[in-house]
């Protein structure tokens, strides 16, 4: 038996993923992180010097072969914390994406994560113990205009951790959602996103990532259900419940629409 | 060539869909009906019977092929009305559901509703005009323990018809979401939820009356309709309650009540 303790985290190259990985290094995890990108290798030196075990693996979560592959890194280890964080945004008006690329958002977001969430939640399960945190966004409560999918696979992601949580009151094993509103990471500005020319990729007042990721831990590990960090966020969250949706939709529209 | 409008409806074979079909071919709408089953071929004689020009296919919505069949079906004909209905649903407990259950609800009802809308809509736009009907479900406004995954895929569906209804809000393009709460149909049944309070309960809501609502807000250009008086009260106060309670909720509706055998 050794006392090390081992947490996941997916699409940790940069961002709220990589944010998360570090806090869980600076708890003492051992860490498996994965992208679909080489940048995970330069994350993964940066953690390995604030003293962490890091293992790292360069896959497509997109991809039914890429998450059998992901998930047999994980191997039949004790899995103490796993963060489904890996996902990407599209933009643009829906019949101006490509199939393929939907195809792929969905696949990322939705199936992956969920499939992801049913193998670690019965390894957990199984455990007597773990904790899940999902990134779901306050994007889901919101019909999005010119990133349309994006923001309906969050309201999927959201709906799904409640619906788990409820499943698992009794259990040992914890989910969180952490649903950020607009957050200074890459995700803007990802070369097959056609975010890039919106106004809320262009905008100064995106809520910071670092604060973002420690609000979504710290939920985490106090096993709450849902995390809406910043006030203007939660505020957003709240609305969103009694204003409706064809409103919202317009905000959207206007944050969104390429210039 | 009759002049008439076409409609065309997927998960056509019984249910809502069915009646749906039944809606268009009152208004004199010829009709392209789709379903995963045999079954659609007798519910294409039954239409016929009431002098409805129909025409059937067989095709599985949730594969690229089944998609690519059904608009080589559609072969280029303008489309007035598409109803994106065709989904499934999958009762018990996410972890005693397997992997293959899991994602045969994704596949049927995001993947495939998904690309059929994309293809749908870009039909439309070169068209100029059309209307489309969706089937969501109010079980998209509430997190749905014991039916995870099909409650967040309609949360997906509810919230995509909203965005892309409001993306061709600049053309003669209308996008409505049907938004039923629990209907009497084959639903319960193949999603394994007849042992559940909701499965059992003798109120749900009858499908001829959620179609026609469906097919009404539809032709309106309406933004979105929620069938039977309760659902329309439960859809109302769902966004004042936090979800967690909303789920807590569910769990009672879906919970299995351990009378039948799950795998």
């Amino acid at each position: 038996m050794s006392d090390t303790r081992l947490a996941v985290v997916t699409g940790a190259s940069t961002g709220i993923g990589y944010e998360l990985a570090r806090f869980a290094v600076e708890d003492g995890y051992d860490l498996l992180i994965c992208a679909d990108e080489p940048a995970i290798e330069h994350a993964a030196e940066k953690l390995r010097r604030l003293g962490g075990t890091v293992q790292t693996m360069q896959v497509d979560l997109a991809t039914v072969e890429g998450t059998d592959d992901f998930w047999a890194a994980v191997g039949d280890r004790h899995v103490d914390i796993f963060c489904a964080n890996a996902g990407r945004a599209l933009g643009t008006a829906f019949h101006e994406q490509e199939w393929d690329a939907i195809r792929r958002l969905i696949m990322l977001n939705m199936v992956q994560t969920t499939t992801l969430v049913h193998r670690v939640g019965l390894r957990m399960q199984a455990q007597g113990r773990g904790r899940i945190l999902v990134t779901g966004s306050i994007g889901g409560f919101v019909a999005g205009p010119y990133d349309a999918v994006y923001n309906s696979t969050k309201a999927y992601l959201d709906s799904l951790c409640y619906a788990l949580q409820d499943e698992w009151r009794d259990s040992p094993v914890t989910l969180t959602c952490l649903m950020p509103g607009p957050t200074d990471t890459p995700v803007f500005h990802r070369p097959e996103n056609l975010l890039a020319d919106s106004p809320i990729a262009k905008s100064d007042s995106k809520y910071d990532v670092t604060v973002t990721a420690r609000a979504g831990y710290d939920a985490m590990m106090a096993g709450e259900k849902g995390v809406v960090p910043g006030l203007m966020n939660k505020l957003i969250a709240m609305f969103a419940g009694v204003v409706p949706q064809s409103m919202l939709a317009e905000m959207h529209r206007r944050g969104a629409k390429p210039e | 060539m009759t002049g008439a409008k076409l409609a065309v409806i997927t998960g056509a074979s019984s249910g809502i869909g069915l009646e749906l079909a039944r809606c268009a071919v009152a208004d004199g709408c010829e009709v392209l009906i789709c379903a995963d089953e045999t079954d659609i071929h007798d519910a294409a004689q039954d239409l016929r019977d009431h002098g409805a020009v129909v025409n059937a296919l067989i095709a599985d919505l949730g594969t690229p092929e089944g998609v690519a069949a059904l608009f080589d079906e559609i072969d280029g004909r303008h489309v007035d009305y598409m109803m994106a209905n065709a989904g499934r649903g999958k009762g018990g407990a996410f972890l005693n559901q397997s992997e293959a259950e899991v994602t045969e609800v994704l596949r049927v009802n995001v993947i495939g509703t998904t690309d059929l809308l994309h293809r749908t809509v870009r039909l439309m736009r070169g068209q100029g005009a059309g209307r489309i009907l969706i089937t969501g479900s109010i079980a998209g406004w509430m997190p749905g323990s014991y039916h995870a995954v099909y409650n967040a895929t309609k949360a997906y569906v509810d919230l995509l018809s909203w965005a892309i209804r409001n993306e061709v809000n600049d053309t003669d393009i209308t996008v409505t979401c049907l938004m039923p709460g629990a209907t009497d149909t084959e639903f319960f049944d193949r999603a394994d939820m007849l042992d559940t309070p909701v499965g059992k309960a003798d109120n749900k809501d009858d499908p001829a009356m959620v179609a026609r609502e469906g097919y009404a807000a539809m032709l309106d250009g309406r933004s979105g309709v929620t069938t039977g008086f309760m659902n329309k009260v439960q859809s109302l106060v769902s966004g004042l309650i936090p979800a967690s309670v909303l789920a807590a909720m569910h769990r009672k509706m879906a919970k299995p009540d351990g009378s039948a055998d799950h795998v």
